[in-house]
């Protein structure tokens, strides 16, 4: 059964349509790219995967199911901004995902911490920009959850940080989950992805492998994305 | 689940009220001495007398405060944990709207009740004279069997409804700020100022309603009741049990309007 | 660090290839465990599908087994090494010849030139 599925989703804020009867499958074991320019409907994808928005149309399944309670204990969200609580330690992070999370894996997450240096006393606060970026990329790939939506996990960090957050991401890999990755930044990503879905203006462009792009077409998909939208934009 | 929101909320929240409360009791327990002192020194010192009027004044300002402080806090954390950054986290925890809701109306009032209990308490470490307590313990009594046998009202029966609609009024005074809250953000602009102006159209209609209802009571013939001590009583139930009725009715609109844009119109960025 | 890929082509192929050549090269001995695949991508900075795929093609060509529980081995059979070396060799003559003749060059000149390089000598 496909982890993620969306049936004639849509989704209108007012007279804009961000998306536009989108049908996806996702199974569990792929890391799939959630690829297109600004606005073209990524978050809101994620979102309402999440259960923060309500589909105008359609629907969106999680494990079969509508967004709940239920499917958010086995979803892995890394949002776009930083929602870490700014008062708390990072033990007390810690103790808070393993309060509300069954799937947390403290020890894992506590490992990772410390390979950084990041010490479990220090505030949210305190911490740096990068190191709260990454002590949230710990939080959400401790959890040992069925679907892992990261909305632009890299953008806006260094190199190092964005080759650690990458590394982080192959090493969790589960075969029973699926990993969406949300960018536009895509020559960085392209190595780790199973699959690619191609979004533009609330409608899906492509769906394929990644493999098959580059068999087929010869070009990266980095190289075809230019490609894709530069038509679009005529 | 709601259980352990609750105990997230206690932990976010006493950081700020038990200092507060500390302070609050540390301030009577000052007075308190500065008036002992006062009183056991010979001469009439105008330091002393300054000194002891200056730490009254702060402490009956540190009460005002304390309430105001609960309420402010109530506001800011509403809004702070779930309509930021922090929402990204709240709302994507496997709990539903219901769960998140309830347990900051929970805790707030928990803490307005601890408040009022403190201030008190603190009032009566300032002002204590030995046997105030029994004083006050036959008094309240005396009160009690009063309203049982001259009114025959049920003195405990009132207590509880007293206490009942205290506790929704409470509510209703959160959620008077939750709903404006939730209705300004689901606006993509001005948030803030649109949450101010919903908050005050709130208020503005509960109180043409409150106006209403005074009004439209008002027409009641009261003139049999007077007499009669039984039909008396039942007014007074009566009376209570219809205002614990109409803020619960508030309550549940202001809760469903809150409900409903949370779920429907979240627009976090 | 992760490793360079040519972005044309599917990286599991490229894969096939490096490991080849690391067999051929002695990198991986005869008989000897392979690294797990959670491992590869992990150094590699590449999806564990890809690296499933790519250790898939090898076991298919002979060069790999799988030891259950245990991991991939490089095959024991000297031949199958040597027989992999050589394809290798081929392609790379190949590409020199190819190479050479856009630079205008025929295949006897090159030879030539090849003999009296001096790389590679002691």
């Amino acid at each position: 059964m496909p982890i993620l599925e969306c049936r004639g989703l849509t989704k209108n804020y007012g007279p804009v349509c961000a998306l536009d009867h989108i049908d996806l499958s996702i199974e569990p074991g792929r890391i799939v790219g959630l690829l297109g320019p600004n606005g073209s409907g990524k978050t809101t994808l994620i979102k309402l995967a999440n259960g923060l928005l309500q589909p105008t149309q359609g629907e969106i399944l999680i494990g079969g199911e509508a967004p709940a309670p239920k499917t958010r204990a086995i979803v892995s969200y890394l949002p776009e901004r930083i929602a870490l609580i700014d008062w708390m330690t990072a033990r007390q992070q810690l103790d808070f995902f393993q309060d509300f999370y069954a799937d947390f894996q403290r020890e894992a997450a506590e490992h990772m911490l410390a390979q950084l240096g990041i010490p479990l006393t220090q505030t949210v606060k305190q911490m740096s920009k990068g190191t709260r970026e990454k002590m949230q990329l710990i939080l959400v790939m401790s959890r040992k959850s069925q679907l892992y939506l990261l909305d632009e996990p890299i953008g806006g960090v260094d190199p190092a940080t964005r080759d650690y957050i990458l590394h982080t991401i192959i090493s969790n890999y589960n075969p029973e989950a699926a990993v969406v990755i949300s960018t536009h930044l895509i020559a960085d990503v392209e190595n780790i992805l199973d699959d690619v879905i191609f979004l533009n203006r609330g409608k899906i462009a492509l769906h394929s492998s990644v493999d098959e792009i580059r068999e087929t077409r010869g070009m990266s998909v980095d190289a075809l994305f230019r490609e894709v939208f530069k038509c679009w934009e005529n | 689940m709601l259980g352990k929101l609750m105990k997230h909320e206690f932990r976010a929240t006493a950081r700020l009220m038990l200092p507060l409360y500390i302070v609050i009791a540390a301030l009577a327990v000052f007075t308190r001495v500065s008036g002992w002192v006062l009183e056991s020194s010979k001469q009439n010192s105008g330091l002393l007398s300054v000194v002891n009027g200056l730490l009254l004044f702060l402490f009956v300002v540190s009460l005002i405060a304390s309430v105001i402080f609960a309420v402010v806090l109530m506001v800011v954390r509403f809004y702070k944990n779930l309509m930021t950054d922090q929402g990204y986290l709240m709302f994507t925890l496997p709990t539903d709207i219901h769960g998140l809701l309830w347990s900051k109306l929970f805790v707030s009032v928990i803490w307005f009740l601890g408040t009022i209990l403190v201030d008190l308490l603190a009032c009566f470490i300032v002002v204590y004279q030995s046997g105030m307590a029994l004083d006050i313990y036959n008094g309240l009594r005396d009160l009690f069997s009063q309203l049982t046998s001259y009114y025959a009202l049920n003195g405990a029966a009132f207590l509880l409804e007293l206490l009942l609609f205290v506790v929704l009024s409470m509510l209703v005074g959160c959620l008077c700020f939750y709903a404006p809250i939730s209705i300004g953000n689901s606006f993509s602009n001005h948030k803030g100022l649109l949450s101010v102006v919903f908050f005050f159209a709130i208020q503005f209609v509960g109180k043409i309603l409150n106006i209403a209802g005074f009004f439209s009571l008002s027409d009641v013939n009261l003139n049999g009741f007077y007499n009669d001590a039984s039909k008396m009583a039942s007014l007074v139930h009566g009376a209570a049990w219809s205002l614990i009725v109409y803020q619960a009715a508030i309550g549940a609109i202001l809760y469903f309007l809150t409900w409903l844009m949370l779920r429907r119109h979240l627009n976090l960025q | 660090m992760a490793w360079d890929f040519r972005d044309d082509l599917p990286i599991y192929s490229q894969l096939v290839d490096r490991l080849k050549r690391a067999v051929a090269a002695g990198k991986y001995p005869p008989g000897g465990k392979l690294p797990s695949v959670r491992e590869l991508a992990a150094d590699a900075g590449i999806n564990p599908n890809t690296v499933q795929r790519a250790f898939g093609e090898l076991e298919r060509d002979g060069l790999i087994f799988t030891q259950r529980a245990s991991g991939k081995y490089v095959t024991e059979s000297a031949e199958r090494i040597d027989e992999a070396k050589k394809q290798l060799a081929e392609s790379e003559v190949h590409h020199f010849i190819i190479s050479m003749r856009a630079l205008g060059y025929e295949r006897g000149q090159a030879l030539q030139m090849l003999e009296e390089s001096r790389e590679g000598e002691s």
